[in-house]
């Protein structure tokens, strides 16, 4: 992932931050506010998904997104700003905690979550214990859960 | 009655085991072999296809001209190596395919998808005892785009469909650092049409399974906690894939054939320099690499089996 940096020159700047994430982004408003360059700063509490839809469809080409929080925040706001139009390169993105990541089940295949400090964990779709590898794939976006005999 | 000297031998004249690039020519040119298990293990296939279809196949969309030429190099090893065992009728672009053995006869035209119940390699792969990888040459890499595998030593077709070289063989111990990767995946892509290679890779099996796929080892992987001095020779199976490789010249794929043998290892040392050697070899194995290929629960078990036999000689 790119560095968390402010870049300069955008048309405007949206900063959406969690709770956690939103101490990492007063310097860039302050940097906004020195140059002059319109913004908004919301640190999106219990906002709808109808309502960030709406707010991220009314911003206009050249408006650059910076995203700061948690795992499950960032997966949330980012995916709503793709279906609104942003692209990949508009936006940043910065990550506070673990990364949740997905499991595939080598026996049926089912998709788990875990955070990395996991080493071990249950099957939620046929039960059997997966011991998690470092083998990825990215047609599955996943990695493989090994089952153990003992 | 299986002799041991139907089993391929995979091992030279050194008694030190490590991973390398052991291809050879292919002189013969035939991509597959048929066995006295043939009819046993075509059904097989075609059950575990039958049965669990997303773990045996897989295939990328743009595959279907590299599916069609291997159609076209198997049917035609098979009329060539084994002319009383098939036959192939040609008539204004379609192909009448007969297997004398299983008493099938399938008509297709060559090239049209649309008059094959089943996709050209899935067809194909049903006739013959291999297992079936095709790998896509692109960008420098190649990667596994297609594939019929129904007896895989421990791997899972689902999950590494559409990988690179190097992503697939990532789990392998050692494999990463010292560049051998590098070097088999650089000759991999210089291999070149009209000209197939060989190598052989061993492994033990406790039990006798040849569908060992990733998928079940939780049922057939128990039986390695079952082996003992005194059971070893009966339950525990030396395996062999003999693994060929050959460029598909117009859609510059490679077809990568898999055939597994597996022997007793009461069979397998019946031949006592077989017994001498793979003593030598086991007794010395690296820790990474034989747990890589799953022998640790049940090594010391088969070497004291194996001891124990070198002294009655």
């Amino acid at each position: 992932m790119k560095e968390f940096l402010y870049t300069k020159g955008k048309r405007k700047y949206i900063f959406c931050a969690d709770s956690k994430g939103a101490e990492l982004l007063y310097n860039f408003v302050q940097q906004a506010m020195e140059d002059k360059v319109p913004f908004d700063f919301m640190i999106i509490g219990d906002k709808s998904d109808a309502f960030l839809e709406h707010w991220y469809s009314q911003q206009k080409m050249g408006t650059f997104l910076y995203l700061s929080g948690q795992w499950e925040f960032i997966k949330r706001l980012k995916k709503l700003a793709l279906e609104a139009g942003f692209s990949e390169y508009e936006m940043q993105i910065n990550i506070v905690g673990q990364i949740s990541k997905k499991l595939v089940c080598c026996e049926c295949y089912g998709v788990n979550e875990f955070i990395d400090d996991d080493l071990h964990l249950t099957c939620k779709h046929c039960g059997i214990v997966l011991e998690v590898s470092s083998h990825y794939s990215r047609r599955l976006e996943a990695y493989l859960g090994y089952t153990s005999i003992s | 009655m299986i002799s041991h000297f139907s089993l391929p031998y995979p091992f030279s004249d050194s008694n030190v085991y490590k991973y390398s690039n052991n291809a050879a020519l292919l002189h013969t040119k035939n991509a597959i072999e048929l066995t006295d298990r043939y009819l046993d293990e075509i059904s097989l296939k075609r059950e575990l296809l039958t049965k669990h279809p997303e773990r045996c196949y897989h295939s990328s969309p743009h595959t279907m001209a590299a599916q069609w030429e291997i159609v076209d190099l198997i049917i035609n090893n098979l009329v060539t190596y084994y002319p009383d065992k098939f036959e192939l009728e040609k008539k204004d672009g379609q192909w009448i395919f007969s297997n004398l053995l299983t008493k099938e006869t399938a008509s297709f035209k060559f090239g049209d998808r649309t008059t094959l119940e089943i996709e050209p390699l899935d067809f194909i792969g049903r006739h013959v005892q291999e297992d079936l990888i095709l790998m896509m040459q692109r960008d420098g890499d190649l990667i596994l785009d297609a594939g019929q595998l129904c007896f895989p030593a421990n791997w899972s077709l689902y999950f590494n469909s559409e990988m690179n070289f190097k992503e697939i063989h990532s789990p392998i111990p050692g494999f990463q650092s010292d560049f051998l990767v590098d070097r088999i995946l650089q000759f991999l892509m210089r291999i070149e049409a009209g000209t197939p290679w060989e190598r052989k890779n061993w492994s033990l099996m406790a039990g006798s399974r040849l569908d060992s796929s990733l998928e079940t080892f939780s049922e057939w992987g128990q039986a390695r906690k079952r082996v003992t001095k005194e059971n070893a020779g009966e339950l525990v199976h030396f395996r062999v894939e003999v693994q060929k490789l050959f460029r598909l010249p117009k859609s510059n794929g490679i077809l990568f054939t898999i055939h597994s043998h597996m022997l007793s290892l009461e069979k397998f040392i019946q031949h006592t320099p077989w017994l001498e050697q793979f003593y030598a070899i086991l007794r010395e194995l690296p820790k990474a690499i034989y747990d890589y290929k799953g022998i640790s629960l049940y090594r010391e078990q088969v070497l004291d089996y194996l001891e124990a036999e070198l002294k009655k000689r």
